[in-house]
């Protein structure tokens, strides 16, 4: 997908030279390419997260998946539908039934009260008043505003406030749901406190995800997959793990040495390969005493920590792959390589 | 391109070169006023053959001949309507009026606009001017009405499109600023007398700011309200009417404001086209030469004015008060008296009285809810509780209807309540006329109005006017062509040279620089009188408050009724004229003064005041300077506002192109008047435009 | 949206109020039915209100007075027939009579009733007290050269003022007039009427000497005691030739609704008040403070014998 800001962005996209940069696209013709050449699938009921500083055109990317800005060349399926080539009437369809959006700054209508925000997207379908009201009550009391149903936006504080976003969201039980920075302008305590609360509301309603954000511990914690982005450019898509143990370039590591590994990093990417002999006598005599291939080391610690031998680790099937040990685990530690 | 205008022009820097660049205007100027002859006057040759006058009477009598019938069926229409209006009101027991008017502020802004609107009911009553105020306020309500009703269509059309509001702006500039005389003759044979002519009149003046600022209101809702509204499917009728409109709304009641107070502004002109109402009071009162009694019709106008302008204030302020809230506490007296015991002792009296109708009302509203519960409950229950929080939440509406419904009923039933009782009439005439001929034979009073009338001729007025006519029309071109090119750029420059070469071409050249050195002399006054009192206001509040009403009832006081005084003191001639001007465009440069000193973070002066500097530092180092664009702002509107007068003024001497309309219309000429109130309109576009660009320029070198 | 619902409800009510009761008051032309346009001058409203009376009280007519300045607004309106008739036009200054009124080589939008018997004499007045006081000799145009400084103002310069005729539409010709008789003076146009006894009553209070240009029979002549001055006589060789002379002044209807109300149009052109007749009417209105209904009501009651010819 494509998106190109200036005059005649078809003309500029005719012409362009695959290999010139941003820079040198915007000096020569005065086009901002805004999202370059980006392409990914996201699978059904995940959470699948760009992240980019700004002016990486992640917000721009999101936009143009729902047409609230127009691609310039490029194609969004949702299962065999291409949004992308969709007519104004199917398109608003869509919009109404099928996809919503949680904005940064809340977006909250200040007109309206908080029952009627969240129901305005059932009202925009045309469901009638009684109807509309009493679903959106279920969904105040999802988000646990229950008893402010009457009040005008300005009168909540922030973190209040971005519920009645995710609740307006959730209201009209899309197939998609699409986050822009919700929680970024939010305190810290209470991003940490919004992240949890829709992890657990994600393990209820199952949708199908997409969450931009700046921050990469963010980014971790959410995503199923992540894609970075730069300059109108995915540089890497992977599982969070994928990313930490294996960033791509520079620019990727620079955000991966931020985390703490062992909080992303499982037992099976860290593990030392093959077990020890001392290790396979040790699974041998106590096999039910080992680690899978998919755990955190975080939540291996505490069997690390009271082990002085080194951890088996079995993938799926139970057959053992290596071993992990307090000398890996202190390593993982260290946020450098 | 923003930061090198942000490096290289500090806003000291930025204007100084102006004055330079004024200097040097003035200056070589001097060189050419030495010598009139004919080249210094517009040719003829252009002028001559432009006969702009004859293609307006042509295209008149040919609008004449083909679409009179519609006219007049829109006409008639309307004068069905107006008469409905008018008997409701001026049938209707006085009572039931004031009631009715009470209960609406009561409801929008509390008790002190209920007292507000029942003082205004009796002194219209009380001055025996009931039924022309009444005549008036159907005049008003339906103008208003109309004018709100098409120009929220047009404003809503505009903001959707780009290249409409690109076509109305021009249109919309030019009904504000032509001068209504203009129109208000030839409107008689389309539209008949009276009312309906009068009501057209009225909305072609008033219908600008409620387009304005509905457009801009829509046009102001922020990008994300509307993208949210997009990203749940929201289509442009839904976007439009549940979340653009809504969010207008306080703009869109702003524009309305302005409307109605515009609207009054023409209550007197519609009288010369048979509209009666207070107009003809103050008319038939300036005929006969009554102050008084043109004071009291005057001050009829004001207090319709001050209540609409109050109440349609209310209503974009918050959303109604229908129901009591325990915060709404209601101060008749300003807080400061607080510890006068009296003040305590009426505000507690006060408190009771709100207090206690907030309870019967309440009361009575719980019931009838609970009854229209019990009844429709019998049917369906879902229904009677939706009924009964309806009933509740309203409780104003609910008790007002059946205060009305009782008032009715007493008078149709009971005893016949008729119109104001005689009893309580009073009259101001005699006293405001007995002060008028005081001050007319007053020795010193005439000393000083005769020694300002000399100063102001001999110093300003003459000078600049034989400065102004005696300028070749080939240098003001080039002076205003190289203003605008400096200002504005290089098209505007051109359309400058354009309107100019138009008023020259319709023989208007003399005419137009009479105009120009009065409305020139008017607002140099205003600007001398304004700031003193505008940065006095700004720092004694009191002041402030005292001047706030005096202000407001000058700018809604029609101009008339101040013209017969103006005149009999400072003697019919030029000068009166001008100070009428200044009577009447002063009240803004007063505001913006005040409102831009206030206006200043308090961060700016709280940095003067730690490094020590006194009151006149502070002021002339900090305050001014950051109050320059608000400044200017009053200014330029002072400007708009007495080149409206320029039409007002020749009733009591005034000259120029003002007079041009004047007389054109009483010879029955409409071209020739649309032709001179043309040549007004743009003087005002290029001054207007030309002002506000220098505001922008200094609010960008300021930063602000 | 608490807002909403209140307007809806407040808005509707007004339609339907509206609507129903303009269903029910459309009312029919009424064929006894006459507009007419109250003047702003007393003794031009002192005439309509003796036409009115008689219409109503005689002809059984309804006439509906508007008050309306007199001016190209009424000319407009009684061409395009919302106005049936207007009384009192004073020739010199209604220059749309020249457009209007076939009489005067117009096209004929309006038409010429019949004059009123009232005869307007316009000349320059100074106020007697200068007179007595300083200028016993000032009789006629010749000697106000003379006395030039005491009329002077601020911005006349050396020359004196001519509280000149107020509107430039009336066609005066002041400064013609005055330069043609050799008069150093300088002719001011106030703009209205107003303004130019406004003046002059304030110079009056005052005790200052002016120059007023005024006609009679006037009620200014009732507040101030003023003396004129002599003129040449009209039409001699010193004035202008489209100068004033007298002031024969006329009743003037629409062509149509006078023809179709016969009666009327007879009574607005026989009806005959002298001079005199109608200063004692405006002296009882504008002096004594009397209502003009009631003074004219006398007048009607006391003189049957007067009117009774104007009749068909």
């Amino acid at each position: 997908m494509w998106k190109i800001f200036g005059p005649n962005p078809q003309k500029i996209m005719d012409q362009l030279d695959a290999n010139s940069t941003r820079e040198e696209v915007q000096r020569e013709t005065g086009h901002v390419i805004a999202v370059k050449d980006v392409s990914f699938s996201i699978e059904k009921g995940e959470t699948f997260v760009v992240m980019g500083l700004s002016g990486s055109g992640k917000s721009t990317l999101v936009r143009c998946l729902s047409r609230l800005i127009e691609p310039t060349v490029g194609n969004f399926f949702v299962g065999d539908k291409n949004i992308t080539q969709m007519n104004t009437k199917d398109l608003n369809h869509f919009r109404r039934f099928s996809i919503s959006m949680v904005f940064q700054h809340f977006g909250l209508f200040p007109h309206r009260s908080v029952l009627e925000n969240i129901a305005y997207g059932l009202e925009i379908r045309g469901m009638s008043r009684v109807e509309r009201l009493g679903k959106a009550m279920e969904v105040l009391e999802l988000v646990g505003l229950s008893g402010w149903e009457n009040n005008l936006p300005r009168e909540l504080s922030g973190g209040m406030q971005q519920r009645v976003g995710l609740a307006r969201a959730l209201a009209v039980s899309p197939e998609i749901l699409m986050f822009d920075e919700p929680f970024s302008a939010l305190d810290p305590l209470i991003r940490r406190e919004m992240q949890d609360e829709l992890l657990s509301i994600q393990k209820v309603v199952k949708k199908t995800m997409i969450f931009i954000t700046h921050d990469f511990q963010e980014a971790i914690k959410m995503g199923d997959h992540i894609a970075i982005m730069k300059d109108g450019e995915i540089v890497q898509i992977g599982t969070p793990e994928e990313i930490v143990a294996n960033p791509k370039n520079e620019y990727v590591r620079q955000f991966a040495e931020d985390v703490p590994r062992y909080k992303v990093l499982s037992a099976g990417k860290l593990m030392r390969q093959p077990a020890t002999q001392k290790t396979q006598q040790a699974f041998s005599a106590n096999p039910t005493f080992f680690a899978h291939t998919s755990d955190k080391v975080e939540d291996l610690l505490e069997m690390i920590a009271d082990s002085d031998a080194a951890i088996p680790v079995c993938g799926e099937k139970g057959e053992l792959l290596g071993e992990i040990d307090r000398s890996i685990a202190m390593h993982s530690m260290r946020s450098k390589n | 391109m923003q930061n090198s205008l942000n490096n290289d022009l500090k806003p000291s820097s930025y204007l100084f070169t102006k004055l330079i660049f004024a200097f040097a205007i003035v200056l070589a100027s001097f060189y050419w006023v030495g010598q009139l002859d004919e080249k210094t006057l517009f040719p003829t040759s252009i002028s001559d053959p432009f006969t702009f006058s004859h293609w307006v009477d042509n295209g008149e009598t040919w609008l004449k001949q083909n679409y009179r019938w519609l006219t007049r069926m829109i006409a008639s229409e309307i004068r069905d309507v107006l008469y409905v209006v008018e008997d409701f009101l001026m049938l209707s027991p006085w009572l039931f009026i004031m009631a009715l008017l009470a209960l609406i502020a009561l409801a929008i802004g509390g008790l002190r606009l209920a007292l507000l609107a029942i003082f205004s009911c009796l002194f219209w009553g009380g001055v025996d001017m009931w039924d022309s105020t009444m005549q008036t306020f159907a005049l008003m309500g339906i103008s208003v009405f109309l004018s709100v009703l098409i120009g929220l269509f047009v404003g809503v059309m505009c903001s959707q499109n780009n290249r409409l509001e690109a076509i109305v702006r021009p249109v919309l500039d030019t009904m504000q600023t032509m001068p209504s005389f203009v129109y208000l003759i030839p409107a008689v044979f389309f539209f008949g007398i009276g009312g309906p002519p009068a009501i057209f009149a009225t909305m072609i003046y008033a219908l600008p700011p409620v387009i304005r600022l509905t457009n801009l209101g829509i046009r102001q809702v922020s990008a994300e309200s509307m993208e949210v509204a997009r990203s749940f499917g929201s289509s442009r009728l839904q976007m439009l009417f549940k979340v653009q409109l809504p969010l207008a709304l306080p703009s869109i009641l702003m524009g309305i404001n302005q409307t109605i107070m515009m609207a009054l502004g023409l209550v007197v002109l519609a009288t010369f086209i048979g509209a009666e109402g207070l107009g003809s009071e103050v008319w038939g009162a300036i005929t006969r030469l009554k102050v008084g009694w043109s004071l009291e019709a005057g001050s009829c106008i004001v207090l319709m004015a001050i209540m609409f302008d109050r109440i349609s204030i209310a209503l974009g302020d918050t959303e109604l008060k229908l129901k009591p809230s325990q915060g709404q506490r209601f101060y008749l007296l300003p807080q400061q008296w607080d510890r006068n015991p009296a003040a305590i002792f009426i505000e507690t009296i006060i408190g009771a009285v709100w207090q206690s109708i907030t309870f019967l009302f309440t009361l009575f509203t719980k019931a009838l809810a609970w009854i229209a519960y019990k009844i429709v409950a019998t049917f369906s229950q879902s229904r009677a509780s939706i009924l009964m929080g309806r009933i509740n939440s309203s409780v104003f509406l609910t008790g007002s209807i059946v205060i009305l419904l009782s008032i009715w009923l007493f008078d149709v039933y009971v005893v016949n309540i008729g119109s104001f009782p005689e009893v309580m009439q009073f009259s101001i005439r005699e006293p405001v006329d007995e002060a008028v001929a005081w001050l007319v034979v007053s020795p010193t009073f005439i000393a000083f109005t005769k020694g300002l009338r000399a100063i102001v001729y001999l110093y300003l007025l003459h000078p600049l006017d034989i400065y102004l006519t005696h300028l070749p029309w080939y240098f003001v071109f080039t002076a205003f062509g190289l203003i605008g090119w400096v200002s504005l750029g290089l098209r505007f420059a051109l359309t400058t040279v354009a309107l100019l070469f138009f008023i020259g071409a319709c023989g208007l050249w003399v005419s137009a620089m009479l105009t120009l050195s009065s409305v020139m002399v008017s607002v140099l006054l205003c600007v001398i009188i304004g700031l003193p009192i505008g940065i006095a206001c700004a720092n004694f509040p009191r002041l402030n408050m005292i001047l706030k009403p005096i202000l407001d009832s000058m700018q809604t006081m029609p101009s008339f009724v101040y013209l017969i005084p103006v005149l009999m003191f400072f003697g019919g001639n030029i000068v009166s004229a001008v100070i009428a001007t200044v009577i009447y465009a002063l009240p803004p440069v007063i505001r913006m003064t005040t409102l831009g000193i206030t206006q200043i973070p308090e961060s700016y002066t709280e940095v003067s005041h730690m490094f020590g500097s006194t009151k006149l530092q502070r002021l002339v180092k900090v305050q001014l300077p950051m109050a320059l664009p608000s400044i200017m702002m009053g200014i330029n509107q002072g400007v708009m506002m007495g080149l409206a007068m320029q039409v007002i003024t020749p009733m009591i001497g005034g000259g120029g192109l003002g007079r041009d309309v004047f007389y054109s219309l009483s010879l029955s000429n409409t071209g020739a008047g649309l032709a001179a109130g043309t040549g007004i309109v743009l003087l005002a576009i290029i001054l207007d435009r030309l002002s506000q660009a220098w505001t922008k320029k200094q609010r960008e070198a300021l930063g602000v | 949206m608490k807002i909403n619902t209140f307007t809806k409800v407040i808005a509707s009510g007004a339609m339907a109020t509206l609507l129903s009761m303009s269903m029910v008051t459309s009312a029919q032309a009424d064929s006894k039915r006459l507009t007419s346009p109250i003047p702003d001058w007393t003794g031009g409203a002192v005439t309509c209100k003796i036409a009115q009376i008689l219409l109503e009280q005689e002809l059984g007519y309804k006439v509906k007075a508007i008050s309306m300045p007199s001016g190209p607004g009424v000319y407009e309106a009684i061409a395009a027939g919302d106005l049936d008739f207007a009384c009192e036009s004073w020739p010199s200054y209604s220059a749309s009579k020249e457009v209007m009124m076939t009489k005067w080589g117009g096209d004929g939008s309006v038409s010429y009733l019949g004059d009123v018997g009232v005869v307007g004499t316009s000349t320059y007045f100074v106020p007697r007290y200068f007179i007595d006081e300083v200028a016993n000799d000032l009789t006629s145009y010749a000697q106000l050269n003379k006395y030039k400084a005491h009329f002077a103002t601020i911005e006349t310069g050396g020359k004196g003022r001519l509280i000149a005729c107020p509107t430039a539409g009336w066609e005066c010709k002041d400064q013609e007039r005055l330069d043609l008789l050799g008069v150093d003076f300088v002719a001011v146009e106030l703009g209205t009427e107003a303004a130019a006894w406004a003046e002059a009553q304030a110079a009056y209070a005052r005790h200052e000497p002016f120059l007023l240009y005024a006609w009679t029979p006037h009620w200014i002549h009732a507040a101030l005691d003023l003396v004129g001055i002599e003129l040449p006589e009209y039409g001699s060789v010193e004035w202008p030739e489209s100068g004033w002379g007298e002031d024969i002044t006329f009743n003037y209807g629409n062509p149509d609704s006078m023809s179709a109300h016969g009666d009327a149009a007879y009574l607005l052109g026989h009806m005959n008040l002298s001079n005199v007749e109608q200063s004692a009417l405006v002296m009882a209105v504008d002096v004594d403070g009397r209502d003009i209904d009631e003074v004219v009501q006398e007048w009607v009651d006391a003189n049957k014998d007067e009117w009774k010819h104007w009749l068909l």
